[in-house]
């Protein structure tokens, strides 16, 4: 195992080469480029925050300023382990033709898509500021959230890349899958709005810990509780350990199915 | 048998000398059929037909031992495992039986230019490509020039890839694999692409590469290349050396075979 990490840092350039080119290619020939990545996620954001706060008929800032704080990080969540699906699959060129660790692309995912989380982060700081909401002290918590949800998401996606080479329905799958766990996750909604029978269900959402990281600093100005961030360690470490060793283990067999 | 693979491409390693040895390589292939690769296929798979795949070997019993200077054609039918050879030396596949022993830098890239991105500029993909050889940037800074002048690309050095001829983009890929001086050299069918002249350029940059000590392995069904630049030639069918010498002997049973129809 040390030996595989060792190999992957040696191709650290490579990592980062290919971040760049990924990222350059995405946005080549559009005019307004790179800001399509703040602008995304801020009309996303509006849209639903408009309409949901006359749903709900709460006040729009603060809905919205809570919305935000679920909905970037979960973005990042979803958007990151689908992609991560493709990882290996999607790059079969490189990976049957070049000596290349493999574990790299899985990494090279990962970090296209981080882009996002930090440019949809920007986009809640400066919809914060459009409020006129209060910045916390607790905020200063939030690069603590951010680790532990790129732990999870590494270690799904070392987990992702591998199933899907076996069996392709995988990528679909979690597509689906994802978008439901969206609705069993308190972002559109808060957990207190549930009646308390229902609560104790959705509290046992492994993603839940990781959204409150965000939430609670961002929205309510308070420092996650330890459980909570007991919890989304505990998940980060589970899923890291058992994602790379079951990648790194079935890596040898990859061409088999390329 | 343990497979073992030495990772290739580390300069310290290198200075012990360069060696390619492969002692007993065996390399296995599931034919998997396209509808197990499904939940469906493998539901459906557990009732109908038998779900054992077939396998294949796509080399058996492959030994090899090879020392600086030796430029090695490797010929033979389509599927007889040519390609599959110079993957295991590349380190892209861990075979199923038998060890592997590389010493030395290898370029690990085959089939030149097929992991090219074809809405990038030449000199991005150098870039790239540098970095996989785990050249840093700065040095790649001062391959460039070098490079650009040996492709002959003129101005389409900057345009991307997709507009490039197939002459064009092998000889960009050429240029890079042979500027980093690697001290194996892998060439899977890339001699018959470029006109004579750059050719003729590549012959000569090849034999440099091999006075300086390196390896080349060339695989191409362009007989009159392999005659021209290998000093050793092996004749591999259904994955196995029929014929490891001289390139005039192994070349002409090669070719009685092929004549033969076998």
């Amino acid at each position: 195992m040390s030996h595989q990490i060792k190999q992957i840092l040696d191709y650290r350039e490579f990592i980062i080469q290919y971040t760049l080119q990924q990222l350059r290619t995405r946005y080549r020939g559009s005019v307004l480029g790179f800001l399509w990545t703040l602008l995304n996620p801020l009309f996303v954001s509006l849209a639903l925050t408009i309409v949901f706060s006359f749903l709900n008929r709460q006040d729009m800032r603060s809905f919205g300023v809570y919305f935000f704080a679920g909905y970037i990080p979960w973005t990042f969540f979803a958007a990151a382990t689908s992609a991560s699906t493709m990882s290996i699959v999607g790059n079969a060129n490189y990976v049957n033709r070049i000596f290349i660790p493999k574990g790299a692309f899985p990494i090279v995912t990962l970090f296209v898509n981080l882009l996002d989380l930090v440019a949809g982060l920007a986009v809640v700081f400066l919809l914060m500021l459009a409020f006129g909401a209060k910045f916390s002290a607790a905020m200063l918590f939030l690069p603590v959230s951010v680790i532990a949800l790129i732990i999870l998401v590494l270690g799904l996606s070392f987990l992702f890349a591998t199933i899907n080479v076996f069996v392709r329905d995988f990528s679909f799958f979690w597509a689906s899958f994802s978008f439901l766990l969206f609705f069993f996750t308190p972002i559109l909604y808060k957990l207190s709005a549930l009646p308390p029978d229902a609560r104790r269900y959705f509290e046992a959402n492994p993603v839940l810990p990781f959204i409150r990281m965000f939430q609670e600093p961002i929205a309510s100005g308070v420092v996650p509780s330890g459980e909570t961030v007991l919890l989304a360690t505990l998940y980060a470490l589970v899923a890291l350990v058992l994602g790379s060793t079951i990648f790194f283990r079935s890596q040898k067999s990859f061409y088999l199915y390329l | 048998m343990a497979a073992t693979v030495s990772k290739p491409i580390s300069s310290q390693e290198t200075a012990a000398g360069i060696h390619v040895s492969l002692e007993n390589v065996g390399v296995r292939y599931l034919l998997v059929p396209e509808n197990r690769r499904t939940i469906k296929g493998r539901v459906l798979g557990l009732f109908g037909s038998p779900s054992v795949s077939s396998e294949f070997w796509a080399l058996r019993n492959f030994s090899l031992s090879v020392n600086p200077g030796e430029i090695v054609g490797i010929v033979g039918p389509n599927g007889s495992g040519k390609s599959t050879a110079l993957r295991v030396i590349a380190g892209i596949i861990e075979p199923t039986t038998g060890t592997v022993n590389i010493r030395g830098r290898v370029n690990p890239l085959l089939e030149l230019g097929a992991a090219f991105n074809h809405e990038l500029t030449g000199r991005e993909n150098a870039y790239l490509y540098g970095s996989i050889y785990r050249i840093s940037r700065k040095e790649m800074d001062e391959l460039i020039p070098q490079i650009a002048a040996f492709a002959e690309l003129g101005v389409f050095f900057d345009a991307p890839i997709k507009t490039y001829s197939s002459g064009m983009v092998a000889r960009l890929a050429f240029a890079i694999s042979t500027q980093i001086q690697p001290e194996i050299l892998l060439l899977d069918e890339v001699l018959s692409v470029g006109d004579e002249q750059f050719q003729r350029k590549s012959f000569f940059r090849i034999k440099k590469l091999i006075s300086r000590g390196a390896i080349v392995f060339i695989v191409s069904h362009g007989m009159g290349h392999i005659q021209q630049l290998c000093n050793r030639v092996i004749y591999l069918s259904k994955g196995r050396i029929v014929a490891d010498g001289k390139p005039s002997q192994v070349l002409a049973q090669y070719q009685r075979d092929a004549a033969a129809g076998r």
